[in-house]
């Protein structure tokens, strides 16, 4: 019987290879089960929620075609708020720390005594949990008693801002603590410097390229696949942020859900898990996965143009 | 590998991951059975100092009475209760009984109605108190005329005033029939106030009766804050009446009238300044004022500042209501205990202060079940208590609101408005349009959530 599901299965298969086959797949089942009850049926559900009306605490959904959509571009102020919000944070965050990683990278790639206990250092931070991360920024950023405003005051600032207490300042606050996780980015870029073939450097020096000339015609180029890499992850990244915002949005005298702190993210667990509009919060998340892939589709296109890999010649993929 | 080992292996890993896949969860919360027939009821509240009386004397009597209910009492942060039912909701894991169900959870049809055990019983709704009978689904116990939880004790929110300050400053003592405006009560704020560098000579005129916490909520403006519908902050809680009370305090705020201004709150102290004497008006439950005099102090109780003149409503109340949950395993034995801390805890637990740091377990009001008005020590406060007699006196003076989803959300935005003005330069209108704006956006949110419900 076995042997004749097997042929059923495989049936242009023979003997050992159908064998080997069918227990292959049977090694693979429990990631297959999982797939699909962990990812594929939940994906299912929430493309079916998009189009529904399903409040937590009065199921069941009920269809209602693309009335979410409607309200979510005509009535929702806060749909465009919280994107507003999110593409500020990550205007202000994407490039300044990419430059910095990579700058830090350049730094952790010199040959010292050392190197290993710096490089754990600065990727240690990116490890520590979201939530820790943002308690200790919450105490470094007391508009009284925060060290970094002592300090401040120290250099002669008189009035220095009030942080997560100012609608100014509080979306620069949270674009201030993304720099305690710079060290991950770096560790990245500092693998795709170690992957630079020296003698591209030696030929450089031997047509007698400067310091300045070695890293905009040798290292940028080839880093370059690294840097598109880190920019991908970095917009990604962006349309994620969510603990800094719930934990900060929570303590600040604006209270939950404090508007200046409303990225997208933060705006869908609210309209989903405070406010129970479970249909609407899908559709607010599909929303923004296909704005984060038309970005991201977007970028990929100019591979060609900014990417080089070396073993293919500029732009090839 | 031979074949029937690797056939068993898998079938061996396949089979136990089923089983542990299908081991039903462990119910959550409530501790196990003591015996067959003894039945556990799970009870939600903010649990601290404030709901110890439950702990401390409604319990215990309730479990000699009935030797086979159990109850548990579990302590939610108050932030986190309305959040936390409805997902225990989505669970099916909800608790018997729970304080402040949210709107929305009763407009969903997850409380019972209590109408049926009230009648089998012989509990009339018109045994209750005024702010009972308002119909009102926010904590004052009805939902489309359905009684849909009942009080433990009903409360006034109102004014305390220290009367050797008020005699000191030349002002007349106030009674119950006195009704203030916002410009008397800076006048007296102003005659009370001692300025001092020295923090043990310093005396303030008045605590800060921020609206959010005060009069947006307990409706002392005409027209109510969110308007008559209960859905418009733009136009009603930026109005000239209301930018009036702001300027007002404000001034109070710039003048060093209120310990606010000092960055003193009172809930950082590690005794009040009201109760040392330092204060000349602040707000107050029957059981705080009660709390006062208990610690020396010379008090009186009137109506608290209105927005508008000649407006009635000068005392803010609401009841601490609990409701049984349609998802509860023991109704029964739930409608028994909710009905003693209704109609027979209150007789022994005793008046205790809600914000003037009282230790002791205790209710901040009088029964709202009127019969105990009646009975021992109730009767006996009224009858020879003349702060309790006033207190009765003040609750005529409240005028429910308008219903909306939430008024706590609504207004929340408006704890800002000092800090708009002093830390973000905005002028004092900017700052309470920018509040109302945002109170407008909240309350609109709500009302969308809540018509939402049963479409």
């Amino acid at each position: 019987m076995i042997e004749r599901s097997r042929k059923w299965i495989f049936p242009s298969l023979e003997g050992q290879k159908r064998r080997e086959a069918f227990q292959g797949y049977l090694f693979l089942l429990p990631w297959i089960i999982g797939f699909i009850v962990f990812l594929l049926i939940p994906l299912g559900m929430a493309a079916y929620s998009a189009f529904t009306r399903w409040v937590l605490i009065d199921p069941p959904p009920r269809w209602i075609g693309l009335e979410n959509f409607r309200a979510m571009f005509t009535k929702d102020k806060f749909f465009w708020w919280s994107l507003g919000i999110t593409l500020k944070f990550m205007v202000m965050t994407l490039i300044p720390f990419m430059i910095l990683g990579l700058a830090l990278s350049l730094l952790l790639n010199q040959k010292l005594r050392g190197m290993n206990f710096f490089r754990t250092m600065l990727y240690v931070p990116a490890v520590v949990s979201g939530v820790a991360v943002t308690l200790l920024f919450m105490n470094l950023l007391h508009p009284e008693f925060g060290a970094i405003n002592i300090f401040l005051r120290s250099l002669g600032v008189a009035d220095p801002p009030n942080w997560i207490n100012s609608p100014d300042w509080a979306l620069p606050a949270v674009a201030f603590m993304g720099l305690w996780g710079i060290g991950g980015g770096a560790i990245i870029y500092l693998a795709g410097l170690q992957n630079i073939p020296p003698h591209l450097y030696e030929a450089a020096e031997i047509d007698g390229a400067n310091s300045w000339q070695k890293f905009w015609k040798v290292t940028l180029p080839l880093l370059s696949p690294t840097i598109f890499f880190v920019l991908i992850t970095g917009i990604i990244g962006s349309f994620q942020v969510f603990t800094p915002a719930y934990i900060l949005g929570g303590v600040t005298r604006f209270g939950p859900g404090s508007k200046y702190l409303r990225f997208y993210l933060l705006h869908i667990y609210i309209k989903g898990f405070q406010q129970g509009r479970l249909g609407y919060a899908s559709a607010l998340a599909w929303i923004l996965f296909f704005i984060s892939a038309i970005v991201v589709f977007i970028i990929y296109k100019q591979t060609e143009r900014f990417v080089y890999y070396e073993e293919e010649g500029k732009g090839s993929s | 590998m031979k074949k029937k080992t690797f056939w068993l292996i898998s079938m061996i890993l396949l089979v136990g991951l089923l089983l542990v896949g299908c081991q039903p969860a462990e119910e959550a919360g409530a501790p196990e059975e003591a015996g067959a027939e003894t039945v556990t009821i799970t009870i939600w509240d903010f649990g601290g100092a404030e709901f110890s009386y439950l702990d401390e004397i409604a319990i215990p009597e309730f479990e000699e009475k009935f030797p086979n209910i159990q109850i548990n009492h579990v302590g939610v942060l108050e932030d986190e209760l309305g959040l936390k039912i409805e997902t225990s909701i989505a669970a099916g894991e909800v608790p018997d009984i729970a304080i402040f169900v949210p709107t929305r959870v009763v407009a969903a049809g997850h409380v019972l109605a209590l109408d049926d055990y009230m009648a089998r019983d012989g509990i009339a709704r018109e045994d209750y108190c005024s702010l009972f009978q308002s119909g009102n689904i926010s904590n004052y116990g009805q939902f489309d005329d359905k009684v849909t939880s009942l009080p433990i004790d009903s409360n006034i929110w109102a004014m305390v005033y220290n009367k050797d300050l008020f005699a000191e400053a030349g002002l007349p003592e106030l009674g119950t029939d006195d009704y203030i405006n916002f410009e008397t009560w800076l006048e007296y704020a102003r005659a009370i106030d001692q300025p001092s560098e020295n923090l043990e000579d310093r005396v303030w005129g008045s605590n800060m009766f921020v609206p959010v916490f005060n009069s947006q909520n307990n409706y002392m403006s005409s027209p109510f804050a969110l308007g008559d519908d209960g859905r418009s902050c733009e136009g009603n809680a930026n109005n000239a009446d209301w930018m009036n009370a702001w300027d007002i305090m404000m001034t109070a705020y710039d003048e060093d009238l209120t310990p606010e201004s000092a960055g003193v709150w009172f809930e950082d102290l590690e005794e009040d300044m009201f109760v040392q004497g330092k204060m000349g008006m602040t707000y107050s439950t029957l059981g705080d004022v009660v709390y006062a005099r208990d610690q020396g102090l010379n008090v009186g109780l009137t109506g608290q500042p209105v927005v508008t003149e000649g407006w009635s409503g000068n005392v803010g109340g609401w009841n601490n209501s609990y409701s049984i949950m349609t998802g509860s395993e023991h109704p029964d034995e739930a409608w028994e205990f909710l009905k003693f801390l209704s109609t027979e805890a209150p007789l022994n637990i005793p008046l205790s202060s809600d914000m003037l740091l009282s230790d002791e377990p205790g209710l901040p009001g009088l029964p709202c079940y009127l019969p105990l008005h009646e009975q021992g020590r109730i009767a006996e406060l009224i009858a020879e208590d003349p702060l309790v007699a006033d207190s009765v006196s003040l609750m005529s003076h409240i005028v429910p609101p308008p219903f909306t989803p939430d008024t706590w959300t609504s207004f929340d935005e408006f704890w800002n408005v000092f800090s708009l003005v002093n830390d973000e330069g905005m002028t004092l209108e900017e700052a309470v349009n920018e509040a109302t704006a945002v109170c407008q956006d909240a309350t609109d949110e709500l009302w969308e959530v809540f018509d939402s419900i049963g479409q």
